[in-house]
């Protein structure tokens, strides 16, 4: 534990973090590039969960709605993973502190956990799933699970912003 | 730009009841901001397909694409809903900065750039299959109206800046 704090000490003083801290527009263009990301991430898997639920694209088969939306979910992924990744060196040390950014991460694995069971247990015949009233329950719920913890996320995010530390200039 | 009308009645906004009591809320005015970036992100992924699918002329599948349109219509009640209780909580950070001024020129440009495709695209339904074809100009504004959006996004976050 000890390193590990060491290490977000060691990210907090790098370059790297002090640069991005302390320059007036560099937090808050890698700060709206990881919003524009989350949007893409968020919006995407919503609308695939909505459709798993029932709720949207009613006419339309999982595998067209899927297929045209995951492409932006995984870019948008990366792009919201590097930019996350620059602002939480920034702030190393009160980041890995709070618990909001702690339940954030905690949720995003059970996010990845939620998406890695639809993919490789439940997904398996999407192809038959024509209609959204052939998608079985055990898809409806990975989507309802999925759209919980995205929501979670998203809140956990925000309240980041309300909760977080700064750092003080000397 | 701040007019003295413009501040004079942000002051009287801020001090209406409802806006003292969202203020001294700050749980509230976070779940309120979080109502509202979900409520964009679903927006703005719909508009995201739908304009990318007009730059590469496929807008041949009709009942796929009123999904979208279905999701879009949603989500923007919720997002306006959510954005006047937050202009109502903090009317002189929203209502007289110049971020969210450019925000607001952006979102009302980018709607009516929707519209206008939007009906262009429909008048495409007499073609029955991936015949469609859109002028260059149509593409042209189906990619301004991505940019404008990513504009919208980067607007909304600076506003906690400027």
């Amino acid at each position: 534990m000890n390193e590990l704090s060491q290490f977000f000490q060691f990210l907090n003083d790098s370059n790297l973090g002090v640069t991005i801290r302390e320059n007036d527009y560099l937090f808050p263009s890698i700060e709206s590039l990881h919003v524009l990301a989350d949007a893409v991430v968020f919006g995407s898997i919503a609308m695939v969960d909505l459709h798993l639920l029932g709720l949207t694209f009613k006419r339309s088969e999982f595998t067209k709605v899927s297929t045209e939306l995951l492409p932006f979910t995984w870019f948008a992924f990366v792009l919201a993973l590097v930019s996350g990744v620059l602002l939480f060196i920034s702030n190393a040390v009160n980041y890995s502190a709070n618990n909001f950014f702690q339940a954030k991460i905690l949720l995003l694995l059970l996010a990845g956990l939620n998406m890695m069971v639809f993919q490789h247990l439940i997904s398996k015949d999407h192809h038959r799933w024509a209609q959204p009233s052939q998608i079985p329950s055990s898809a409806r719920l990975a989507g309802f699970i999925s759209l919980s913890l995205w929501l979670g996320i998203i809140l956990c995010g925000r309240w980041i912003g309300f909760t977080i530390e700064p750092v003080l200039v000397n | 730009m701040r007019p003295p009308a413009l501040l004079a009645f942000c002051e009287s906004l801020q001090d209406t009841e409802l806006s003292q009591s969202i203020q001294n809320n700050s749980d509230l005015i976070a779940f309120l901001q979080s109502i509202h970036i979900l409520a964009l992100s679903v927006l703005f992924i719909a508009m995201l397909v739908f304009n990318i699918r007009v730059l590469r002329e496929k807008v041949y599948d009709w009942a796929y694409l009123d999904g979208f349109k279905y999701n879009a219509f949603i989500s923007l009640p919720l997002l306006l809903l959510t954005g006047v209780f937050l202009i109502i909580a903090e009317p002189a950070r929203s209502l007289a900065n110049d971020a969210f001024q450019l925000k607001m020129v952006l979102l009302v440009l980018v709607m009516l750039g929707y519209r206008y495709l939007l009906s262009a695209v429909t008048s495409q339904k007499k073609f029955p299959s991936a015949n469609a074809h859109l002028s260059l100009g149509l593409r042209t504004l189906a990619g301004c109206s991505i940019l404008m959006w990513v504009g919208i996004i980067f607007a909304g976050r600076w506003i906690a800046y400027l």
